[in-house]
C-alpha cells in the first residue's frame, strides 16, 4: 500500500505556563488542527530573572505546544499562533517554525463532539 | 488603530541536547555564557549505554534531560562545542546534542529594536550601493 505523504513543517511555540491547552482548543476549533501537542518544560529567557541556581537564570515553568501543518497551510497557521497565544506581547513567549521530512494524514473518527 | 505586525527572525536553528537526569543546568549555563538566549528543559526516558553495561547499568540514569536552544546559525557552532564539553559528550554514554535548521522564528520584539535594525539595514544598503 502506497502512504500519501504530506509535506510538512513543524511549528513549537514556548508559552507562559497554563496558556498551551487553551492555544491547543483553539486551533481545534478556528482551525480544524487537531495535530498539536502540549507539554510543560523549565525554561530561561531574556526576559528571565537573574539569580538562581548555578547561574543559569532564575528558570520559569512553561508550556511547549508542537503543531505539525502542511507546507502549504504553515505560514498561515504561523502567523494566527503568533497573535492568538499573544507571542507579540511582551513576556508571551517564542515560536519557530522547521521543516519535516513528511507526515502521514491524520484524521479523527467520524464521532459527535463530546463536551 | 494600531496595526499588529510580525516580524521574524532568519538564519536561526535548532539545538537539541539529550543527556542524564541533572545534568542540564551546568549545561545551559554554558551555552548561556557562549551566547545562547534562553533555553528550555524537560524531561524524557531513554535507553542508550545503560542497556550495554550490565548489572553497571544502575549507575545511569534511566531519566533524562532535554534541553532545546535556539540561535542565530552563525552562534550555532560555538554554543553546540561548549554545551558538548560542559555535558561531558565526549565520553561515551554521556549524552547526544544535534543541530536542526528552522525556517523562521518570532517573538516580541521592542518597536526600538526593530527601528534600529532598520536603520542599520538601510545604511548598509546605501553604502552598498554607493561603493557601486
Amino acid at each position: 500500500m502506497a502512504l500519501s505523504k504530506i509535506e510538512s513543517k513543524l511549528i513549537t511555540c514556548i508559552l507562559p505556563h497554563g496558556t498551551g491547552h487553551a492555544l491547543l482548543k483553539t486551533l481545534s476549533e478556528k482551525k480544524q488542527i487537531h495535530t498539536a501537542n502540549v507539554h510543560s518544560c523549565r525554561g530561561t529567557g531574556t526576559s528571565s530573572p537573574v539569580g538562581g541556581k548555578e547561574g543559569v537564570g532564575q528558570q520559569q515553568e512553561k508550556d511547549v505546544l508542537y503543531v505539525s501543518v502542511p507546507t502549504t497551510q504553515a505560514d498561515e497557521i504561523f502567523e494566527f499562533i503568533y497573535f492568538e497565544a499573544g507571542v507579540d506581547r511582551p513576556h508571551g513567549g517564542f515560536m519557530y517554525m522547521g521543516p519535516l521530512t513528511y507526515t502521514l494524514p491524520f484524521t479523527l473518527p467520524d464521532l459527535p463532539r463530546q463536551e | 488603530m494600531s496595526t499588529r505586525e510580525l516580524t521574524v527572525l532568519t538564519d536561526v536553528c535548532l539545538i537539541t541536547c539529550v543527556v542524564q537526569k541533572g545534568a542540564a543546568d551546568h549545561i545551559v549555563k554554558a551555552a548561556r555564557e557562549a551566547g545562547a538566549q534562553g533555553a528550555t528543559v524537560f524531561y524524557a526516558r531513554g535507553s542508550g549505554v545503560r542497556e550495554r553495561l550490565g548489572i553497571l547499568g544502575v549507575a545511569l540514569e534511566v531519566e533524562k534531560e532535554i534541553i532545546t536552544i535556539v540561535v542565530s546559525t552563525d552562534q550555532a557552532d560555538r554554543v553546540l562545542e561548549k554545551m558538548y564539553f560542559a555535558g561531558g559528550l565526549d565520553t561515551p554514554g554521556m549524552g547526544i546534542v544535534y543541530v536542526t535548521p528552522l525556517d523562521k522564528a518570532a517573538t516580541y520584539i521592542p518597536a526600538e529594536v526593530i527601528d534600529r535594525l532598520s536603520k542599520k539595514s538601510r545604511q548598509h544598503h546605501s553604502g552598498k550601493e554607493a561603493r557601486v
